[in-house]
């Protein structure tokens, strides 16, 4: 199995990439790479790692994959002002990642809002947008835990799948690092002009919801929470999913696929 | 409940200094919520569960405490560790950094990191592990 390697990675990155990067970091265990950037004064950086210790996720879960078998990794930006919602831009890495999957030949790969990579109804990749308001500033980290090679684990209680299986070949574990940095990091500098209109055309094509019946599992209060049945017709301008005649900024989405 | 009744009550909250308010009649209930202007929700959510009586609450704030207090700039659910099996950032008694991170709150499938604008002691943490919190409610005393 090979090893990430730090200068192939740098040379794939684009001209632009190359010099609006500060450093990537790459090392063989961490804790968590999205908690590693958070700590670093310097923007933008971008951090991976063979095996995270304490890869995690939404709602305190869990990330896990097995040493040298995926990708683990943060790429963080940061800003002075946040003129532009956060929920748009979440929307926007997602489709910025979907797109780089595609490019590598996965076309079947999909989204369900707001950010979960999915193959035929399987987990391929978890996204984890972080943020940290810090003096005048906001810090903004996408984490992302991809599985590429086939393991073996029994302990993961939801139905995943590996980027290789999909392909029916092998890949360039470094070459997938590099499009994702260059790809995320490129996003991340550009969405306070772009904003999201420049990925809708995009999510549309990729979102596994949309004009289908999805059931959103909204909380309103101490544990309990409510049902809410009807027909999903894509995201606005701010990446709210659109359910009927309302839409939402929060809650699960649940879809028969 | 009809829709003029929640507009009403929308106005009423925008009006005032309430976070929240949850109104039930018979069956039906209501709830309104204030979210911080990072990230706006665009649709309150109904509560489904029946309930008898009818009660307004509004979330009481202290005026006990005393100290710099760190409060929550919108509403989600409180973290006091990055993971599971991590640690928790601060305990009480812990001398903490301006700038250090204090808690988690989740919201909108975004985690934020809170961090503390004044150094000192962290002599109280206000909410549990896991709990939501609402806008501005109390997290923490630094003295």
């Amino acid at each position: 199995m090979s090893k990430l390697n730090h200068a192939q990675i740098i040379s794939q990155l684009s001209k632009q990439s190359q010099q609006d990067l500060v450093y990537l970091k790459l090392v063989d265990t961490i804790e968590s790479t999205n908690t590693d950037v958070l700590n670093q004064a310097d923007y933008p950086i971008a951090c991976l790692a063979e095996y995270q210790t304490a890869g995690r996720g939404r709602l305190g879960r869990q990330w896990f994959s097995p040493h040298g078998s995926g990708i683990c990794l943060s790429v963080k930006h940061s800003y002075s002002k946040l003129n532009f919602s956060l929920t748009g831009l979440n929307i926007a890495l997602t489709v910025t990642i979907v797109r780089v999957l595609r490019a590598f030949g996965a076309i079947d790969v999909a989204i369900k809002w707001p950010n979960d990579i999915l193959w035929q109804a399987h987990k391929l990749a978890g996204l984890l947008l972080e943020t940290r308001y810090i003096s005048s500033r906001c810090d903004v980290v996408i984490g992302i835990g991809l599985n590429v090679k086939k393991t073996e684990i029994k302990s993961i209680d939801q139905a995943w799948i590996d980027l290789e299986s999909i392909l029916g070949h092998s890949i360039s574990r470094n070459s997938l690092a590099a499009a994702l940095i260059d790809q995320c990091l490129q996003t991340l500098i550009s969405y306070p002009e772009t904003g999201l209109a420049a990925y809708q055309q995009d999510w549309h094509r990729f979102d596994l919801s949309y004009g289908k019946m999805v059931t959103v599992k909204i909380p309103v209060a101490d544990g309990e929470y409510k049902l809410i049945t009807s027909k999903a017709n894509g995201i606005d301008e701010q990446g709210a999913l659109k359910v009927g005649k309302h839409k939402y900024v929060c809650g699960e989405v649940s879809l028969r696929l | 409940m009809d829709i003029n009744h929640i507009k009403q009550l929308i106005e009423l909250i925008e009006d005032s200094e309430i976070s929240e308010i949850e109104i039930h009649e018979g069956e039906e209930s209501v709830r309104i919520s204030r979210y911080s202007n990072v990230v706006a929700p665009v649709a309150p959510a109904p509560v489904a569960a029946p309930v008898q009586e009818v009660s307004i609450s509004v979330p009481a704030k202290s005026n006990e405490l005393t100290g710099h207090i760190i409060k929550s700039p919108m509403v989600g659910t409180f973290y006091e560790a990055a993971s599971p099996t991590s640690k928790p950032f601060v305990k009480e008694g812990q001398t903490v950094k301006e700038g250090e991170t204090l808690c988690i709150i989740e919201a909108m499938k975004i985690l934020n990191q809170i961090t503390a604008d004044k150094a000192g002691v962290v002599t109280k943490i206000l909410v549990d592990n896991g709990a939501p919190v609402e806008y501005d409610e109390n997290l923490f005393v630094i003295e």
